[in-house]
């Protein structure tokens, strides 16, 4: 009797450890469900494989030369999996986790594909609008373009099609919200002059770590390299442009999406 | 230099430490309390947003359904009650934010048995006023549901400083009180699923 109570006992604590594993366990997998940042980061990811290269690096350009001209960014993203989250919900997150659009500005969107994998699945396409877009792309027009412009391409297998007939109503909508003019004028002064001095100390540290090596040895001089390309941010230009990274822009939940 | 004088510099260091670490800690708690303050005001916002739609929403349906009598009333009462339910930011209890959401997601259930109600006709679903508003109130539950959520994270890092030590001290003597989250009800995370 005794040993069978003992036995409970050992299964119950058992029990609860797994379940206190699991708890810690899935707790990490929530964390790591969205997608980390790409580094380096472009506006197209293509995790789906919907896309050619050259269709890739078309839509990269794109979007690349948008964002230089507007400071608008507009990313696409594809993937093969939600891992349980509802479209909007996981976009949202993948927003506000990327920082896509400007701090301050807000003016991301994120054009995120699920791509329909076999005949029982289906397709689901969603556009998540930043904060400070909302005005110039209502849900309901939001709504029109996935309904309109992309998921007839969609169903036809025309990804590219579909994503870029949405990129151009975006572009027409959001031009003159947001220009880049608009952008490097409203840093205030006091900003650009703190930017400054922080830039002068950190040539300066560079500058002194730098300096000794000249003369000695001209060993380790490469690694000393990387530092400077982080503080910039100065991508290696993979595929298309340029794309400088994303500005912690934030998303509200506005947008539309739609299933095929 | 005098002994005396030393101590009595040492002293007043120690005092000025402490008084510095309490004007940070104070401050810290006021800037945490207006964070979620203001998060709340964006949730009233949305939720605002929503009760705003549902006028021209039933108005809509009204015209094509006549038969939805019953379900068009328990919406419009359901809309009446949550608006009327309002809480002052200042008091963000446990029991006052339970009271909201009730309210809310009374009239997010009969939201979504109304636009279930309406699959039934067909005019109404091709209608173009009715998609845009479907549309609307799509972006505004998603709206709902994020800012929610960072209400929550708000509070939660509030929460954190005021009953983490030594900072609930500050927080015992000043009466900053832990705020109330938005609990995950069943079904009242995830928006009334629309059937297009």
């Amino acid at each position: 009797m005794k040993n069978i109570f003992f036995h409970t006992y050992l299964y119950k604590q058992r029990l609860w450890g797994i379940v206190f594993f699991l708890s810690i366990f899935s707790h990490t997998i929530a964390q790591n469900d969205i997608l980390d940042r790409p580094n380096p980061p472009c506006l197209v990811n293509d995790f789906a494989n919907i896309f050619t290269s050259q269709q890739k690096s078309s839509l990269e350009r794109k979007l690349v030369a948008y964002n230089d001209s507007t400071s608008t960014q507009i990313a696409v993203i594809t993937i093969n999996s939600l891992n349980g989250y509802d479209i909007n919900d996981f976009s949202d997150r993948l927003g506000e986790k990327w920082g896509v659009g400007h701090k301050g500005k807000d003016n991301g969107v994120i054009i995120l594909i699920k791509p329909k994998l076999n005949e029982r699945d289906y397709g689901e396409v969603n556009i998540s609008i930043g904060y400070g877009l909302e005005d110039v792309i209502p849900d309901v027009i939001a709504k029109r373009i996935v309904s309109y412009e992309m998921i007839p391409k969609f169903k036809e297998e025309d990804y590219y099609g579909g994503v870029s007939a949405a990129i151009n109503v975006i572009f027409d909508l959001a031009s003159g919200k947001y220009s880049a003019d608009f952008y490097t004028n409203s840093i205030d002064s006091e900003e650009f002059w703190i930017t400054i001095i922080v830039l002068g100390v950190i040539f300066a540290v560079v500058f002194i770590l730098i300096m000794p090596r000249k003369g000695g040895r001209n060993g380790g001089v490469s690694s000393g390299g990387s530092p400077p390309y982080i503080f910039f941010g100065s991508s290696r230009g993979s595929g298309g442009g340029s794309f400088g990274g994303f500005g912690g822009g934030s998303f509200g939940g506005g947008g539309a999406s739609g299933r095929w | 230099m005098k002994k005396s004088t030393i101590i009595l510099l040492v002293v007043i260091g120690v005092l000025l430490i402490i008084a510095l670490w309490f004007t940070s800690a104070y401050n810290g708690l006021v800037s945490k309390e207006e964070s979620v303050t203001a998060q709340w005001a964006n949730v009233e916002n949305v939720y605002q947003r929503r009760a705003d739609l549902i006028p021209n929403l039933v108005n809509t349906v009204k015209g094509y359904a006549e038969h939805e009598q019953s379900t068009l009333t328990a919406v419009i009462d359901a809309r009446a009650k949550a608006t009327s339910v309002n809480i002052n930011a200042e008091h963000l209890t446990e029991e006052s934010i339970a009271v909201f959401q009730q309210a809310q997601d009374a009239l997010s259930g009969a939201i979504s048995r109304l636009l279930v109600s309406v699959e039934r006709y067909p005019d109404l679903k091709a209608n173009q006023n009715f998609m845009d508003l479907q549309a609307q109130l799509e972006g505004t539950e998603n709206r709902i549901a994020v800012e929610r959520r960072k209400y929550n994270e708000e509070a939660q890092i509030f929460n954190r400083s005021v009953r983490s030590f030594p900072t609930n001290i500050i927080a015992g003597m000043f009466g900053f009180e832990k705020k109330g989250y938005f609990k995950a009800a069943e079904g009242s995370e995830t928006a009334p699923q629309v059937q297009f």
